[in-house]
């Protein structure tokens, strides 16, 4: 059986930014936690990436205010 | 119909308000029965927070007072119903399943979906539980417990209304609201056996609910029939769109229906992939249809839905991180890290995904998908597989739903009729933008012929 592919949060950059963000929010986050923040902020960023898969150009704007 | 006590619980609204304005039973007596049913089964489903017992028989002596007045009666006129506990009730804490709510002061007004509710004569017995704050699709909460699958018990509702789904699949009340931001309406909808709707982001008003994504919340509705589904859609807009008569009346012309492939076809189980296709060829869909951009859409929304639920809750992250649920304070806390370029990305995605949205639907009325990959999984079960991968649970079990939702397209979940001893899944039936009348049709048309069906579980 496969397992879908995490990216490892143990990389040092992850901790490392997720303790960068934390201390610019003022977010107080035990070791613990945020080794835990770490795991989710990688699930983000591989979420991030599955955005670029949609090319955009200038043209695309945001949606702000969202009215379908 | 029948109106034995023992089964008044377990009828449908449309009847049973029927049944109340031609004076076969009294709303009082309903609401008592009501009231019995939820003190006898909810202690193996845990779906109820609060048991609203004296104002619903306020509420129904009221509409019995109309009654014996020769005053014409609302629709809902004496039908019980609940709602997720993120809708202000009036005199009651909300708690949008959290404890770190519990100590703020009792709502002093209700939600205005609430209102409008009343406003329909339904009477509101009581609030269900939920994911807190709405960041899940189980409804394991460590804080108020686990609402149990009825059809089930080991197995979870679904979330992140599942106190609202499982109410309904276990027949405590024929009625109940709940809030959809990538599937929490449709999610515990399909794993509970149910229908549910969830219009289009927009159409309902959302003051005096507790939110959790600005860009991405809507409020919606289950019930266990279709014509009750626009009963109670028809009360929660107060008038606007045409009455739950209109919504279902079939036209001439066949609707021009599209079977999602591709991401939709990638993502769904077996289970899944065959409701699909009954619901599909009983609605005549001519082709497979490939989304472009399905995958993309669904991380806009999980970034999305990350950033702005992490925003919301920064304060509580700050503060009482250790009294928020554990299976969601870590990711709300990533999310509230989010790079503004991440964001301003997913919101891009968004409106490019939106834009072909409305390209396909110059071609189809309707398009049909899986609601869920799979049918309810164990309580406390961390993942399941498809297609030979595990997924995790939390995480995966709206990311049919998720793509949706994140440009507010309107959907009814339609629950497929299933083998005796299977678990129950449903399909989603996708509409243009304010076309819930399209949804709703199909939906009649699938319960008319058998393939789309829910019962209450005896319990």
């Amino acid at each position: 059986m496969q397992h879908t592919p995490t990216p490892s949060a143990d990389a040092p950059s992850h901790i490392d930014t997720v303790r960068c963000a934390a201390t610019q929010l003022d977010l107080v986050l035990t070791d613990d936690a945020l080794q835990r923040v770490a795991d989710q902020w990688a699930r983000l960023q591989t979420m991030a990436s599955a955005l670029t898969q949609e090319p955009l150009g200038i043209a695309d704007e945001p949606a702000p205010v969202f009215t379908p | 119909m029948t109106t034995s006590n023992s089964s008044l619980a377990l009828q449908v609204a449309g009847p049973l308000a029927q049944a109340i304005a031609s004076g076969e039973i009294s709303a009082l007596e309903v609401t008592e029965q009501a009231l019995a049913r939820i003190a006898a089964v909810d202690g193996a489903i845990n779906a109820f927070t609060a048991i609203t017992a004296q104002r619903a028989r306020d509420e129904a002596r009221r509409i019995d007072a109309l009654r014996a007045q020769g005053a014409p009666l609302p629709p809902l006129a004496g039908v019980p119903y609940a709602v997720k506990n993120l809708f202000d009730i009036f005199g009651l804490t909300t708690l949008a399943g959290s404890k770190l709510l519990a100590t703020q002061s009792p709502a002093t007004n209700d939600a205005v979906l609430v209102q409008r509710m009343q406003a329909a004569g339904a009477v509101l017995v009581g609030a269900l539980n939920m994911d807190e704050f709405a960041y899940g699709f189980t409804t394991e909460n460590s804080h108020y417990g686990p609402t149990r699958n009825p059809h089930d018990p080991t197995r979870s509702a679904g979330g992140s209304s599942g106190g609202s789904a499982a109410a309904i699949a276990a027949g405590m009340v024929p009625l109940a609201l709940g809030s959809d931001t990538n599937g929490s309406i449709r999610v515990p909808s399909s794993l509970c056996g149910i229908f549910g709707i969830k219009p289009t982001f927009g159409r309902l008003s959302r003051s005096g609910s507790y939110p959790f994504v600005y860009n991405l919340d809507h409020l919606g509705a289950f019930a266990r029939s279709v014509d009750d589904l626009a009963l109670c859609y028809e009360a929660l807009c107060a008038g606007e769109p045409p009455r739950s008569e209109a919504l279902l009346r079939q036209s001439d012309t066949p609707l021009r229906v599209g079977q999602l492939g591709g991401y939709f076809d990638d993502h769904a189980g077996p289970q899944a992939r065959e409701a699909v296709g009954m619901a599909a060829e009983a609605l005549g869909a001519r082709d497979p249809v490939n989304w472009v951009g399905v995958e993309a859409a669904r991380s806009a929304a999980f970034l999305i839905t990350a950033a702005e639920g992490g925003q919301l809750h920064l304060d509580h992250l700050r503060t009482q991180y250790d009294l928020m649920e554990p299976l969601s304070r870590d990711r709300l806390a990533a999310g509230s890290m989010l790079p503004a370029a991440w964001y301003a990305q997913a919101q891009r995605v968004r409106a490019r995904f939106h834009a072909r949205a409305l390209e396909l639907f110059s071609r189809y009325d309707l398009l049909i998908a899986a609601a869920t990959p799979v049918s309810a999984q164990p309580l406390d079960s961390e993942g399941f597989e498809l297609d030979g991968r595990m997924l995790p649970t939390r995480a995966n079990m709206g990311l049919l739903t998720q793509p949706i939702s994140c440009i507010g397209l309107p959907v009814v979940a339609a629950p497929i009729r299933h083998a005796p001893g299977a678990m129950p899944i449903g399909v989603q039936l996708i509409a243009p933008p304010w076309r819930e009348d399209i949804a709703l049709r199909a939906a009649k048309i699938l319960e008319s012929a058998g393939v789309a069906f829910a019962t209450p579980v005896p319990i």
